[in-house]
């Protein structure tokens, strides 16, 4: 079975983070106030940020390990994001935003395998819609769809429900809570809504400002 | 104005310029937009300049630099068996450096203002950086590199002092509407210099509504 072991010190201007945990399969909700770093370590993991101490691995796959000098390029991790505000791309279908996800030369095939993942997750009708007319809701379940596309080891997502309605919310965690068990996927789930804590986590790794303090089942 | 001549050139040279200008100014603005270190302002100054140079300066500078005794205007007459100086070449030279700058500054402020985090998640789900910069970055800063393109054909369209410098003024030659436009005001003939001058400004109010309405319209 699979799992994510991090520890790191991250640090942009004025502010760092030592985080520290290790997760398996399921959904870790990475909880605690504002400016504690949670995003911090999310965008460590994704690779968009260097620590600048530490190791991130999963499994044998080291993706970032600062005393060795190593640090795997984010499109060599094979990880599925989702944002608060969906970052879709606007000029192309939901299908389109979906299949250049897919892993593979063929775009007929991508777009096939996109039309399947969309239906997946409610959203086959919108596979030519124009992305942006499309609800708060509906772009989440594009963005679910476009994560697990590339086959991930991993989800990350940031706040990923946080500008939705209540019913879209409860729908959508729903979803994730699936497609997580589904395809055995680590899910890191950045959030300041209890309902989702309640609703979602597998597992609690708890932030005070600039460090991880516990984890829990 | 009996003679179209230095009209036809001028669409053409700026034509020829403002396709020139667009992908090389496109390519620095993206470098330049990426690039994080404090030689990219220095290179920015420096291809900017063009915009605050008197414009005949700027054309001094390139006749010292593609002029026949230059390395660089050597090496043209070499290999193409004729100047590139007091040629439409010449003017094509200098109508790009002339625009280069307009393009580069709407193309990098346009790449700048892209969201990261759509940049990011493209990087993430797999895609290399050349693709993110041609599914991405560059469909979302459209609009303004398209405004930068249009300005800078405007500019190149209406470039007098780099050109006069660079390509000269021989009638049926390398005489651009501008150009045309300073020689009929020094004969006298203000029926030729008033149609040059409508059909210039007719021109760049075209092109500046088309900036206003289509590339600066909110989405």
């Amino acid at each position: 079975m699979s799992a994510l072991h991090v520890d790191v010190r991250v640090e942009v201007p004025g502010f760092g983070v030592d985080a520290s945990f290790s997760v398996g399969p399921g959904i870790t909700v990475l909880s605690g106030p504002s400016g504690s770093g949670k995003s911090l370590t999310l965008a460590a993991v994704a690779g968009t940020l260097r620590p600048v101490r530490g190791v991130i691995r999963v499994d044998d796959v080291v993706f970032a390990d600062v005393e060795h000098g190593v640090h795997l390029r984010s499109q060599d991790r094979r990880l599925g994001v989702v944002y608060q505000h969906a970052a879709l791309l606007d000029h192309r279908s939901p299908r389109d935003n979906v299949a250049l996800a897919v892993r593979d030369d063929d775009m007929a095939t991508r777009r096939a395998v996109a039309l399947e993942l969309l239906g997946r997750v409610g959203a086959g009708a919108l596979a030519s819609a124009k992305t942006r007319s499309l609800s708060g809701g509906e772009r989440q379940r594009v963005a679910l769809a476009r994560a697990i596309a590339g086959n991930p080891r991993m989800l990350l997502l940031d706040e990923p429900f946080s500008s939705l309605d209540a019913p879209s919310r409860a729908e959508l965690r729903t979803l994730l809570k699936v497609l997580v068990v589904e395809h055995q996927l680590i899910a890191l789930v950045v959030t300041h809504d209890q309902a989702d804590v309640d609703a979602l986590a597998d597992r609690v790794v708890v932030y005070e400002p600039g460090r991880t303090v516990s984890a829990s089942e | 104005m009996n003679d179209w001549f230095p009209l036809w050139l001028s669409l053409r040279v700026s034509l020829i310029a403002t396709m020139v200008a667009g992908v090389v100014g496109v390519a620095l603005a993206y470098l330049l937009a990426k690039w994080r270190s404090r030689w990219a302002s220095v290179v920015e100054a420096l291809v900017t300049l063009p915009i605050v140079l008197p414009p005949t300066v700027l054309g001094y500078y390139l006749l010292t630099l593609l002029g026949t005794r230059s390395a660089l205007g050597g090496a043209w007459q070499s290999a193409f068996g004729s100047p590139l100086v007091f040629t439409e070449s010449g003017a094509v030279v200098a109508a790009t450096v002339s625009a280069l700058p307009f393009v580069i500054r709407a193309a990098r402020a346009a790449i700048s203002n892209v969201d990261t985090r759509v940049e990011e998640s493209a990087r993430v789900m797999g895609l290399s950086e050349w693709s993110v910069a041609r599914v991405v970055t560059l469909p979302l800063a459209a609009r303004g590199i398209g405004a930068g393109v249009a300005l800078g054909f405007a500019r190149a369209l209406g470039d007098f002092g780099a050109t006069v410098m660079v390509a000269g003024n021989i009638p049926g030659q390398t005489q651009t509407l501008p150009v045309a436009v300073y020689d009929a005001v020094q004969a006298g003939d203000d029926a030729a210099a008033r149609t040059g001058s409508l059909v210039l400004g007719a021109i760049a109010i075209v092109v500046l509504v088309l900036v206003t309405q289509v590339f600066g319209r909110r989405r």
